[in-house]
């Protein structure tokens, strides 16, 4: 039973949110109503209810339709689990491309398709950005406790938990225990960010990565726990002390095939929380999205609300320069991909065959 | 602390957090009575409206308020058509139906919402007594604990199969096997799904239970020609149904504190509470050869057990800021937009939200008692309908919560395919509630069997937890038959 149970930290529920505010964008298209008006956008969210991208899903999907001329209905439809696969599959084989069908989706979903494999039915390229939501890159938090085990190689290894072995900031551990040496192992399954952060408590697992800031400081006041390191190339507003993986790497940073696996899978994670319309969706309609999006960056309620759920760092990025980024990060040479899947492999993570 | 329980009780009843409140209480209220709705969907809905809401006593009024009481008007359709109302009522159907049929709607009515009342006030004292603890109780439970939960949970199946424990058996493997279709939520890897869309989400828990108990039971009243009731006469079962409580008054506590139990552990799930207190009433019980054909105690348990359940999940969303299940994520959503912050700070600076929502929760169901109270006698005559009366609507009911649920014409053939598996076991004998608890358990026990073993190795058997749990699951199972008592359960569940 999956995602479809009311508890079962998988649910597939329905918002109807009405659009509330003003409209300030043109409320009437030249000869009548605006398209959007009257109808409904149904926005699907690749997780369960509760996690980051399920909160920036509900709160693009209250803003949003404040700036869109016509100010439509929201739905709001949880599809977690496989990292976003399964989301992703339903959205390519699905979505309707007429403006009413969008998908908030996260960097696992964009990590999975470089990772590959059978069950793999969708291409993120093709689809279109709305706009994107980055909360700076991830924190690596570990427990005080297992931190001395993590440079010693006899000692007991040091267990990162994921919820799918695919989420872009495992890369930097997988990369560290290779070039690094650092003593790690991967547990993955978890459902999401809630049992995670359970398991670190508990000791269940030692490492895990978020990129929300709000969430690492709450772990910190607790001080059993401490950042390893963060995974984005400069070092995060209010984490200045924190180094970067790059940092950390220093003169052990590979060159060649190794580097781009490595950008290719924890690439994504620059782009984070993104909003995307299907394939072939008219550009009329995608101009007045992107639009509203722009439009709803600027908004003073919603960027308190923003702040509210993901802290003080988050920020976000147009459609094109979204799209730019999906199409970067998913491009892949087959030498590359290659190394990505070995590399997967000899740490215990879920692979799928290439599709190439 | 003192200052903030009072402070957190003034804010709490002032004239617009009580109309709040008891607005909450009648969405929730509403929605528990329509099966297929569950809260969950109902908070999704108005999270939009309270994340615009300025002041967070109002937000905690209205969405804890409708979040407590959503499993006691859920007891109306489980005892009176066989259909739950809600995830957290499945067990109920089990003896209110029976007894509905006996003429004693109106009784189990009754003892269904003063069970509710007595859950609803136990938890949040149990919340209460839980603060300076909240933690570690929390962080006590792992992923191997977690297993060994699912699989006693698992283990009622022999409690549930009555007379037939090997077609109980095959009915709750068919229920985890129902559990594995859909795409796999670590790797989305396709299971049984062949690669048609609707099943990649896996099968609806509410399909399957509306398709197994109510359509079954419709074709049963119209091939009997007659009402639900044998009887037609309420009686004095309204009066009597509050006393049964009171005359088991231990078991309600029980109930309750076994609701908080499963509340509190963030990842055994809402529909879990109902089955364990039912079963923990069966074993532990005298005289239980009426369970499954009517037993008063059949629905107190579990009514009990449901509405304490959501004080429990409130520990791990106070204590760390993780919500013990959907609704409290919802919940948790609309605390982070209007400036709650759950998690330690709830525990410290924030106490007093933290009392707002424990008086919440205790007069949330008050409220929802007394107004669920004052439509049993009405609402409870439904069962001297004719049979062409009640069967159509029963049908409208069903097949309306079926659609509801996802808005997807493919449940509505889901709930067909459910309903002839269902009409099928109940002619030839078999138990219909191994399967749905199967169904119930089934993804978890996975999850955490996987969890587990890749983090533990075998080694998670020897964790003291695990042990003392399995030593607990062994007396459970054992400790009846020890007793002699089997047959006498045997007979009770064999109806279901």
């Amino acid at each position: 039973m999956k995602s479809r149970l009311p508890y079962h930290l998988s649910a597939s529920l329905a918002v109807v949110s009405l659009a509330l505010g003003v409209n300030l964008g043109p409320t009437r298209a030249e000869g009548g109503d605006p398209y959007y008006a009257g109808k409904t956008v149904k926005i699907l969210v690749s997780s369960s209810p509760g996690g980051g991208t399920d909160a920036a899903a509900r709160v693009v999907a209250r803003f949003l339709p404040k700036y869109i001329p016509g100010n439509p209905q929201t739905i709001i439809q949880n599809m977690p689990g496989g990292g976003g696969t399964i989301a992703n599959n339903y959205f390519y084989a699905n979505a309707k491309a007429d403006g009413l069908w969008l998908f908030q989706d996260s960097s696992a979903g964009l990590g999975n398709f470089s990772r590959g494999g059978s069950h793999i039915n969708y291409d993120p390229r093709e689809n279109l950005a709305v706009g994107s939501i980055t909360r700076g890159g991830s924190l690596m938090m570990i427990s005080k406790a297992a931190k001395p085990r993590l440079t010693d190689p006899k000692a007991k290894k040091v267990v990162v938990g994921d919820s799918d072995g695919i989420r872009t900031w495992v890369s930097t551990l997988v990369w560290a225990a290779e070039y690094l040496g650092w003593n790690v192992r991967f547990v993955y399954g978890y459902p999401g960010t809630q049992e995670l952060q359970l398991a670190l408590r508990q000791g269940e697992i030692d490492v895990w990565g978020t990129s929300n800031a709000k969430l690492v400081r709450g772990l910190m006041k607790e001080g059993k726990h401490e950042i390893l390191f963060q995974h984005e190339d400069d070092r995060r507003p209010g984490f200045k002390e924190v180094p970067t993986f790059v940092e950390v790497l220093g003169d052990k940073k590979p060159k060649g095939a190794s580097w781009e696996a490595y950008l290719a899978w924890s690439g994504p994670n620059e782009i984070d929380k993104f909003l995307i319309a299907p394939r072939g969706t008219p550009d009329n309609i995608m101009a007045t999205l992107r639009q509203a999006f722009v439009q709803m960056a600027k908004d003073e309620e919603f960027k308190q609300q923003a702040t509210n759920f993901f802290g003080d760092a988050w920020r976000t990025r147009t459609g094109k320069k979204t799209q730019l980024m999906i199409r970067e990060v998913t491009t892949i040479s087959k030498e590359a991909e290659d190394f990505l899947t070995k590399i997967r492999k000899k740490y215990g993570l879920p692979t799928g065959e290439q599709r190439r | 602390m003192l200052e903030a329980a009072i402070e957190g009780l003034q804010s709490i009843l002032t004239p617009y957090s009580l109309a709040m409140m008891s607005l909450g209480v009648f969405i929730g209220s509403l929605v528990g009575f329509l099966p297929g709705i569950g809260g969950p969907t109902t908070l999704a809905i108005m999270l939009p409206f309270v994340m615009v809401m300025k002041d967070p006593v109002t937000v905690i009024a209205l969405l804890v308020g409708m979040d407590a009481v959503g499993n006691t008007a859920s007891a109306f359709p489980s005892i009176l058509i066989s259909v739950p109302g809600s995830a957290g009522s499945q067990a109920t159907i089990l003896d209110g139906y029976p007894m509905a049929k006996r003429g004693e709607a109106a009784r189990a009515l009754s003892a269904s919402f003063m069970a509710s009342l007595v859950g609803g006030i136990v938890g949040p004292l149990i919340l209460l007594a839980s603060l300076p603890i909240l933690r570690p109780l929390v962080l006590a439970f792992s992923s191997p604990e977690f297993f060994v939960l699912t699989l006693w949970g698992l283990a009622m199946v022999g409690v549930l199969s009555g007379n037939a424990p090997v077609k109980g058996l095959i009915a709750g493997i068919l229920g985890v096997f129902i559990a594995t279709v859909g795409l796999d939520m670590k790797s989305g890897i396709e299971r049984f799904a062949f690669g048609e869309p609707y099943l990649w989400e896996g099968i609806s828990l509410i399909i399957v239970a509306l398709g197994i108990f109510g359509v079954p039971e419709c074709i049963d009243l119209a091939s009997r020609k007659s009402s639900i009731a044998e009887r037609h006469e309420l009686g004095s079962g309204f009066k009597e149904g509050i006393l049964d409580v009171f005359r088991n008054l231990w078991l309600t506590i029980r109930s309750s504190a076994i609701g908080i139990w499963v509340g509190f552990l963030p990842g055994l799930g809402s529909s879990v509470a109902d089955w364990f207190a039912y079963a923990h009433t069966i074993q532990t019980e005298k005289n239980t050869e009426n369970f499954g054909k009517g037993d008063v105690r059949g629905v107190i348990a579990p009514e009990a057990s449901n509405n304490a359940k959501e004080a429990g999940s409130y520990i791990p969303t106070l204590a760390f800021g993780i919500p013990g299940g959907t609704s409290t994520a919802l919940i948790l959503v609309a605390f982070t937009a209007v400036g709650i912050n759950p998690g330690p700070d709830m525990l410290t600076t924030q106490l007093n939200f933290t009392f707002a929502i424990i008086w919440t929760l205790a007069i949330a169901n008050i409220i929802a008692v007394a107004f669920c109270m004052a439509f049993v006698k009405p609402i409870a005559k439904c069962c001297f309908l004719p049979f062409y009366t009640i069967v159509p609507l029963i049908l409208v009911f069903v097949f309306i919560g079926a659609f509801a649920a996802h808005f997807n014409h493919y449940d509505l053939l889901a709930l067909l395919v459910f309903s002839a598996l269902g009409f099928m076991m109940r002619r030839h004998g078999w138990p219909r509630a191994p399967l749905l608890l199967g169904v119930v358990l089934g993804t978890k026990m996975e999850l955490y069997l996987w969890l587990s073993y890749t983090r533990y190795g075998v080694e998670w058997l020897l964790r003291p937890g695990v042990v003392i749990l399995f030593i607990l699951l062994l007396a459970s199972v054992f400790y009846p038959i020890w007793q002699g008592r089997r047959g006498g359960v045997s007979r009770a569940a064999e109806a279901m």
